[in-house]
């Protein structure tokens, strides 16, 4: 699975990175690696099973446990 | 040239795709499946588990081949497979039967559900929330109780048909033709297990006969409280259940007729139900069956195409129709199940009562005063219009 | 990035039944409120559809101050820039919510209902890939989509109908009015918000729109034919299942695998699980494609296409993690969800617009 994901961000990162840098938009670069930071942290983490706390259930717990404006 | 190695790759990713299509990661092979007819669940002999038998049909040769291999009765030659096994709850069971069974069990053909009347006696919801929960099994199946043991009903090879599955189901959807059993999907079974207060039904068989005269008939309704079989109608009180909830298809009403007797055929009804609260807090509930039907065949000489017979005769198949619903509330009233659905219609007439009716239903229901009013027309005669007899000197 | 030099536009037409799409995917999960509403469902359809024009005016009200600009873009001007930014970056959670959410639904669905062995990865990676390549393709590729689809579901509809009519039991629907006056709120307040009221992510596409000022008149009519088919559904729903609609989870594919012609037509369900998944790749396409739109504008980068299988990845990695099971994916939508969107919906762009009335900014009359 790793091996899976490692191939497919490589592929990802050669089919866009090179006309970002031939196009020398150093802006849009910093913006994508980024998020392709993030995006192989989070796939990393979750193939290797790791409990990554879920951001609905943080609104959940906004909505519910702090502001009191659920339903049930 | 770079133009076409881009067209050939987009055309080699979206063939890629289509293999997606084909959900090929959950697929299953034909031949990998056991098909399974009908279902039957049994009280077991030891305490607290229950036998089910799967009737799995056997598609190899022993469809094609007939009764010329009657002599070797041997299972090969059977187009079906009865397995049994015992466990404590449906699906444990289902899945145990990949120990005994070369292939895995497949559900969606299954045409009927049985269950053993000791099963019945005890409740069966809890057999069924697996058939409801599944995404295999399918909420149009038949359910059927058994007046014996469910099993044995599957054992029964039908004259007419290859697997006794099939054959049941089809005997199910023929009732139509004498209405005087109800014929009871999943889907019809749990509306009325959610009610509070309406009475589960469902049809009854039992097998008749000894050895290789076995059949398999339909006698009448099993009666639920909730899920617990408690007690019978007789096939006349079944039909005068069926008048009550609109439900009677055909069937033949044996009157008595100037001159002999009359075996009226019906051939369309229709049933209107109002209850009703009066004043003085008793309940009632009007029925008012309108009924068309002709004449199916006569004994006796009387000639019933003239107007007054034709009047005696309507009058007849009114009191005989108003006889069997009221067979079918005595039977109700004694067995302390609301079958016809009174108490969801109250609820839908006079929601805020209800909720205060609710509570005593039974006895409300004990009380409540059926009114009938039958509407019942004689619209033809056959073919010929008098009896095969000598003409009467005018 | 200026959302005009982006190529194409699309026509009110368009837009029209773009709308219609995005919340027919969602009449087909009429599980939202059919356990707290039950037999009077219909009722909640016609108020909640009330309620998603007022939310709907709202947000276009607000667009059409600041016509030609995104959400994102009015929260810059509204707010100032730093303000704007973190306004924005709310908005950008919630979008990125709903896209995540509804995959996951997809996922559900697919996985669960129909091929249980299939891994929900597998499934999600197929379908995010398809979004994306929509979304980098454009918003006019996916509107055009728009009409195939909506033809689709109404066709489905219309046949569904005509083989349910002898199934149906009008009966079911007494008593009406009887239910506890919170079970009404709740259930407006879940139907004007959840499918109407996600509408308010098309403020990111109404610049895209050439003539901005018939843009009410589309959306709201958009929104009219999506509440009159929703009705529909409601009353078939409950005429053809009656109270055991509420143990269903999915009681819209319980009614059509009712459908059983003769021997030979059954099983009708494949056409609902066509239907359901077409139509919610529309609407996932068209949020992704809000969401990158925001991406790109609040980075100030000149295109969002190559970030979009990046957080197409980041999608599925979010699908899959929000829930570890089912019942809490079934309790978030009809007691969070509602007032979860009615902040983004409602609130914030009322703000906005007593903000920008406050400081004299955006156009006086919305429209030439």
């Amino acid at each position: 699975m790793i091996i899976f994901l490692i191939i497919v961000f490589a592929i990802i990162a050669l089919i866009n990175v090179p006309p970002l840098i031939r196009e020398k938009q150093w802006r849009e670069l910093t913006v994508y690696s980024g998020f392709f930071a993030l995006a192989v942290t989070l796939s990393m983490l979750l193939a290797l099973g790791v409990d990554i706390p879920s951001p609905i259930k943080g609104v959940q717990y906004i909505i519910k446990d702090v502001l009191h404006l659920n339903y049930k | 040239m770079k133009n076409s190695i881009g067209k050939m790759l987009k055309i080699c990713l979206s063939l890629l795709l289509c293999l997606a299509l084909s959900g090929c990661w959950n697929s299953r092979e034909l031949d990998s499946l056991a098909i399974v007819m009908g279902y039957a669940i049994d009280k077991s002999d030891e305490e607290g588990l229950v036998d089910m038998t799967a009737q799995v049909a056997v598609l190899s040769d022993g469809g094609s081949s007939d009764n010329s291999s009657s002599s070797s009765n041997t299972a090969s030659s059977e187009a079906y497979w009865n397995i049994t096994r015992t466990g404590s709850s449906i699906f444990t069971i289902l899945r145990d039967y990949t120990h005994e069974s070369s292939r895995k069990l497949y559900s969606p053909h299954n045409q009927v559900i049985i269950f053993g009347n000791d099963l019945a006696k005890n409740g069966i919801r809890d057999y069924l929330d697996f058939f409801l929960r599944d995404h295999e099994t399918r909420l149009n199946v038949w359910i059927l109780v058994a007046k014996d043991k469910a099993s044995d009903i599957l054992d029964v090879k039908p004259k007419l048909e290859k697997i006794p599955a099939i054959g049941l189901s089809d005997l199910i959807e023929d009732q139509k033709a004498t209405s005087e059993t109800v014929q009871i999907r999943i889907r019809d079974f749990l509306e009325r297990l959610i009610s509070d207060t309406t009475a589960s039904i469902a049809p009854l068989v039992e097998v008749i006969g000894e050895g290789k005269d076995q059949i398999v008939e339909m006698s009448g309704t099993a009666v639920f409280k909730q899920d617990k079989l408690v007690g019978e109608l007789n096939k006349t009180e079944t039909r005068g259940l069926l008048w009550v909830l609109s439900k009677v298809n055909s069937g033949i009403i044996t009157v008595e007729a100037p001159g002999g007797t009359a075996d009226l055929e019906i051939v369309s009804t229709e049933t209107q139900v109002n209850v009703e609260i009066l004043d003085d807090g008793s309940i009632t509930a009007h029925v008012k069956i309108t009924e068309s039907g002709n004449i199916g065949s006569q004994t006796g000489s009387g000639d019933l195409s003239k107007t007054d017979n034709v009047k005696i005769l309507e009058q007849n198949m009114n009191d005989a129709i108003t006889a069997e619903v009221f067979s079918a509330v005595e039977k109700a009233k004694e067995l302390d199940a609301d079958i016809f659905g009174f108490g969801d219609m109250f609820y839908k007439k006079y929601p805020q009562q209800w909720k205060s009716m609710k509570e005593n239903w039974d006895e409300l229901f004990n009380e409540i005063k059926v009114e009938v009013e039958v509407d019942a027309k004689l619209r033809g005669s056959g073919r010929i219009v008098k009896p095969a007899y000598p003409a009467e000197e005018e | 990035m200026d959302i005009a030099t982006h190529k194409g536009t699309i026509t009110n037409k368009q837009l029209l039944l773009a709308v219609a799409c995005f919340i027919f995917g969602s009449t087909l999960q009429s599980s939202f409120s059919i356990g707290v509403t039950k037999q009077d469902t219909w009722i909640v359809v016609i108020t909640g559809f009330i309620v998603g024009a007022i939310v709907a005016l709202i947000c276009l009200t607000l667009s059409s101050k600041f016509p030609g600009k995104t959400i994102i873009e009015i929260n810059e001007i509204v707010y100032g820039k730093v303000i704007g930014k973190v306004v924005s970056s709310l908005y950008i959670f919630v979008i990125f919510s709903s896209v995540y959410l509804n995959t996951r639904d997809v996922g559900n669905f697919i996985v669960r209902d129909t091929m249980p062995q299939t891994p929900l990865a597998a499934i999600l990676i197929i379908f995010i890939f398809v979004c994306a390549f929509a979304v980098n393709k454009g918003i006019v590729a996916i509107v055009r989509l728009g009409f195939l689809f909506f033809l689709l579901y109404i066709i489905a509809l219309i046949i569904s109908i005509i083989l349910l009519l002898n199934n149906m039991n009008f009966s079911y629907f007494s008593p009406s009015f009887t239910l506890p006056i919170m079970n009404y709120v709740q259930g407006t307040h879940i139907i004007g918000l959840i499918p109407f009221g996600e509408v308010y992510i098309f403020m990111m596409i109404y610049p895209s729109v050439d003539k901005n000022c018939k843009v009410k008149k589309s959306v709201l009519s958009g929104m009219l034919i999506a509440a009159i088919a929703m009705l529909i559904i409601a009353i078939r729903d409950w005429s053809v299942l009656g109270s055991t609609a509420t143990i269903f989870k999915l009681p819209t594919y319980q009614t059509v695998s009712v459908i059983e012609v003769g021997e030979t037509l059954s099983r009708a369900e494949a056409l609902f699980s066509i239907s359901f998944v077409v139509l919610l790749f529309f609407k996932i396409s068209v949020m992704y494609y809000a969401l990158m739109i925001a991406f790109a504008q609040i980075f100030n980068i000149k295109s969002y296409k190559p970030l979009t299988y990046i957080v197409g990845i980041i999608s599925i990695c979010l699908s899959i993690l929000i829930y570890d099971s089912v019942s809490e994916n079934a309790y978030f939508a009809p007691n969070i969800a509602p007032t979860y969107v009615t902040f983004f919906a409602v609130v914030l762009p009322i703000l906005a617009l007593l903000i920008a009335k406050a400081r004299g900014i955006g156009r006086k009359r919305g429209c030439t």
